[in-house]
């Protein structure tokens, strides 16, 4: 929809444009601080993958220069354990994004289709939970979890990673919702559909994209997280990307290839994952329902 | 032809002191009305006024406050709206975007688990009767305004429902398309010789197709009737200037020994009707242009609307009130001309009570309603 | 909305169950836990024993604590007010830079939003190493350079120079969290209707006065709900300053999270850790209230 509404401003403006002249000068500086502007955002991410394939000892001091190539950083990672960081991360995410987009799909129905009381209490709470400062909230989990034993527990942190992704997935979710028409589900009732089978038939194919959407996002989310994850999990062989990636921070020396290496591996799902979903999440921002 | 078809000898439907709330508004209040097998009813009435309430009420989309709905001598008030065996046709069509012609025609049957060969046979005929045929495969984006609202009535004759109910359904379509399609539907509702319960804010549509019309304003029932008597005989005001187009005129003055007197206006010969004020309504096609100074009074003519066969002339009493009266053919006359206008026949009068709206029968042989 | 009798109220139930059940599992106890806390001298050594009721002990220890106020004021100031400003501005500016009809015509708005892409969709983690990197004593790409043309002798420890640590640390969140900024804004941009520019064309405005009556009036919207949403996420924000200087040096960048967790973690004083933690909510939670009344109300007004 939004193509549509935007389309045909952008073709008169080009041909505004076109009419209209523009100094050299203001060119000049247009280009300039396009070209700033893009070193600014990009430089430190091409960094990131350029440094990753550099020696170690190149990167130390000014010879950054040298055209040497090395798969070494990405050897060392893999040789301390970056694999298993990796798998951690996918198994924990991967099952938590499919648990709490489920929830977050099942009441996000129910709040955008029926009126019940107090919902305006519901949605309060949302907002509370979402605004929450998360690291108040570390030391009660911790001293709950170890004493359920739950410390060093992949169950306990995808309990946390469900709970923290679902108030926003909710507000996204029925913000994709609002733009189905309820009429549809009436229909689907008419059709002879119980409530269950008008969500399975109808609401569910319809909201697919917004569900992938959410989906995606959550996992975002939860494939950097880092304070749950360095409060819950102290044993290195359950540990997941990001602390994987902290503990390449040695206390003096750090070894900034790997570093390198580390930062490229987990930026890298987060960035192909990204892209697709980007224009549905700025659209979703502006209503103010997305966690940045 | 109707009588032939009819089966049982319960009404198709019954509400019986339905009310329906929300919170602490009213918006239905005491509804009871029975509709016979094979009826087509329309319900009308201005925005707001409950009408599509109650629809999904009947409809089991929205649940009652208090009160009883029936279905062919069943207690359906508490059945949900699946098990009530009605179909519905929305004013957005409501058609599933992601299924195709055939898979939103054939869903209800799907969902009830019907065997294949009787699914596909019922949306076949359906389509047929329909004309949907070349699009079966087509999903409802890729069609016509006019096309869509036949696939939403194919999805509810599929069915086979007890009653059909429609929501405003020619009202997202163009002036042509809609005169079309409500001949359409006539046939079709002759054809299937099915109850048909149709809500819309258009009276022409409800003169026009129904047998019975529900005047609803402000959740309560005005009147129940044929076109014809709501026409001829409206219970009071609202009804009398509900129906018709243009709209009756009302005129305030008062009633003495079978003379009505405004200060304008001034019509003998009465009879023997109650005394004191009153409001006297009539409609624009029982008021004409007077010869020369006869007539009932005169108008300052504001406007006129020449149509072809006909002119509509808007026009005030002295005392500001508006006067609608519509002529045979053209008429020569200009804004500002001032005319006298009289009435054709007595009998085409009607009297309201000016504070309850109530009618007030005029003739003196009919003795008056307790 | 749709209707329901009531044996279809468990569906109701049922469907919000799981959602809200986990959620106010997950935040009231902790909440309620935390408040319970902080008017005890709870150890994370003694955690078996317990801690002893003191009363209002530990607020009124922060409010007397020179170092606290000291915290709470990096916090507001530099971590959220200024870096907060800075983000707003900038990225409204270079969302106008972005969609303004010079760039437009050199068809550079493409490349300027890919590459604002890129920070966005960097983890905030990997944001603070990378810069971290940049910004190191040694080895550091920006103390190489200077040192190569010649603008310093020494090398500048950025993340631990109190003349340096906030303006290095503001840089690295400004590079994360600008392009939120630019994006969503441009995107507002576009939604500017192009016939009240031709409506101001035809009245002969000049493009400061259509900037002011047109545009901004049209961005404002967006803007506020940004700038409420960076304000709560920054305010709460642990890692940018955790992992670039840990609050140092010394305390010198701590923060409202950092104090939260060195208290706990480091010092092991619960109890205190926790009157911080509820200060802090507290706080955060006046943020919430405008954005449940201004953005969440107005969002979703029509379900309620």
């Amino acid at each position: 929809m939004t193509d549509i509404a935007m389309n045909p401003p952008a073709v008169k403006r080009r041909k505004r444009g076109l009419t209209r002249k523009h100094s050299p000068v203001k060119t000049t500086a247009a280009i300039v601080l396009s070209v700033l502007l893009i070193f600014f955002f990009a430089s430190p991410v091409v960094w990131i993958y350029w440094a990753s394939f550099k020696p170690s000892a190149s990167l130390i001091g000014s010879g950054t220069q040298d055209l040497v190539f090395t798969f070494e950083n990405y050897k060392n990672v893999w040789k301390n354990d970056f694999g298993r960081f990796m798998f951690n991360s996918l198994f924990i995410c991967g099952i938590s994004v499919i648990i709490s987009t489920s929830v977050a799909v099942c009441a996000s129905y129910v709040l955008s289709r029926y009126r019940f009381a107090h919902k305006k209490w519901l949605f309060g709470f949302l907002v509370l939970t979402q605004i929450f400062p998360w690291i108040v909230m570390m030391t009660p989990l911790f001293i709950m979890f170890a004493k359920f034993d739950l410390i060093n527990n992949h169950f306990a942190l995808m309990f946390c990673y469900v709970t923290i992704t679902l108030p926003f997935s909710i507000y996204l979710m029925v913000g994709y919702l609002e733009a189905l028409p309820i009429d549809l589900d009436e229909a689907a009732l008419m059709d002879g559909c119980s409530r269950f089978q008008t969500m399975r038939h109808i609401i569910l194919p319809l909201l697919a994209p917004g569900i992938v959407a959410t989906a995606t996002y959550s996992f975002l989310l939860m494939w950097t997280e880092f304070l749950l994850a360095i409060a819950l999990l102290t044993k290195t062989s359950l540990k997941t990307l990001p602390l994987g990636l902290a503990l390449f921070f040695g206390e003096e020396t750090v070894d900034w290839g790997a570093v390198m290496a580390a930062s490229a591996l987990t930026t890298l799902p987060a960035l192909l994952l990204f892209l697709p979903v980007q224009s549905r999440l700025i659209a979703g921002l502006s209503a103010g329902s997305v966690k940045g | 032809m109707e009588t032939t078809i009819v089966t049982s000898q319960y009404p198709a439907l019954e509400l019986k002191n339905v009310e329906k709330r929300f919170e602490n508004v009213i918006a239905l209040q005491g509804l009871s009305f029975s509709v016979e097998p094979g009826a087509f009813v329309a319900i009308v009435g201005p925005s707001g006024c409950g009408k599509s309430t109650l629809l999904r009420l009947i409809a089991g989309l929205e649940a009652t406050s208090d009160g009883e709905i029936w279905l062919d001598n069943e207690d359906v008030t508490e059945a949900s709206a699946g098990e009530r065996g009605l179909a519905m046709v929305f004013q957005s069509y409501a058609l599933y975007p992601h299924k195709t012609v055939r898979e939103n025609m054939a869903f209800s049957l799907k969902i009830a688990k019907r065997p294949k060969a009787e699914i596909e046979s019922r949306v076949a005929e359906a389509a047929r009767a329909l004309q949907l045929e070349a699009y079966l495969d087509r999903l409802p984006k890729q069609l016509s305004g006019g096309q869509r609202q036949r696939v939403a009535i194919g999805r509810a004759i599929v069915r086979k429902p007890k009653v059909f109910l429609f929501d405003e359904p020619l009202s997202n379509l163009d002036a042509a398309l809609r005169a079309e399609t409500r001949v359409e539907l006539a046939e079709l509702h002759q054809r299937l010789a099915a109850t048909m319960i149709y809500v819309t804010h258009d009276q022409v549509e409800a003169m026009t197709l129904a047998d019975q019309i529900i005047i609803l304003n402000a959740g309560q029932i005005q009147q129940m009737g044929s076109p014809k008597e709501l026409y001829n005989e409206p219970k009071n005001a609202f009804v009398a200037g509900f129906i018709g187009s243009p709209k009756m005129n009302f005129v305030s003055g008062t009633i003495n020994e079978g003379v009505f007197q405004s200060t304008d206006l001034s019509i003998p010969g009465l009879g023997q009707t109650a005394s004191g004020a009153i409001t006297l309504g009539v409609r624009p096609e029982a008021l004409m242009l007077a010869d020369s100074d006869k007539g009932i009074g005169q108008i300052e003519v504001s406007i006129v609307e020449y149509l072809g066969d006909e002119s509509v002339i808007h026009g005030r009493l002295a005392d500001g009130t508006p006067i609608i009266l519509r002529e045979k053919g053209g008429v020569e006359l200009n804004t500002g001309d001032r005319v006298f206008i009289d009435i054709e026949n007595v009998d085409a009068l009607h009297f309201f009570s000016p504070d309850s709206g109530e009618r007030i029968v005029r003739s003196p042989k009919t003795p008056n309603k307790g | 909305m749709l209707s329901y009798s009531k044996d279809q109220r468990k569906f109701v139930l049922l469907m919000l169950l799981p959602a809200f059940g986990m959620t106010a599992a997950f935040f009231l106890w902790p909440t309620i836990y935390n408040i319970k806390n902080s008017f005890t001298d709870l150890s994370l050594l003694g955690l078996r024993e317990g801690g002893k009721w003191v009363g209002l002990d530990n607020y009124i220890a922060l409010f007397n604590d020179s170092d606290f106020k000291k915290v709470v004021f990096n916090t507001l100031f530099w971590l959220t007010f200024v870096s907060v400003s800075i983000r707003l501005v900038l990225g409204f500016a270079i969302a106008l830079f972005i969609e303004s009809q010079l760039v437009r015509r050199l068809r550079l708005t493409v490349p300027l939003r890919m590459a604002a892409l890129l920070p966005w969709a960097t983890p905030d983690i990997v944001a603070v190493t990378v810069w971290k990197q940049i910004f190191d004593g040694r080895t550091g790409v920006i103390n190489n350079k200077l040192l190569e043309w010649g603008f310093i002798d020494q090398p500048i420890v950025f993340l631990g120079d109190p003349s340096y640590v906030w303006p290095a640390v503001i840089t690295i969140i400004v590079w994360n969290g600008l392009p939120i900024i630019v994006l969503t804004m441009a995107a507002a941009l576009q939604t500017v209707p192009r016939d009240l520019y031709e409506a101001a064309d035809i009245d002969g405005a000049k493009s400061w006065t259509k900037f002011w009556h047109v545009t901004f009036p049209h961005a404002l919207p967006a803007l506020a709900v940004l700038g409420l949403l960076t304000t709560i996420w920054t305010f709460n924000n642990f890692i940018y300053v955790w992992m670039s200087t840990s609050a140092g040096p010394g305390t010198f960048s701590n923060v409202l999270a950092t104090e939260v967790y060195l208290q706990a973690f480091v010092n092991f004083k619960l109890g205190l850790s926790s009157a911080i933690g509820t200060f802090m909510a507290a706080l955060a939670m006046v943020f919430g209230v405008i954005y449940f009344r201004y953005v969440v109300t107005k969002r979703f007004g029509g379900l309620m």
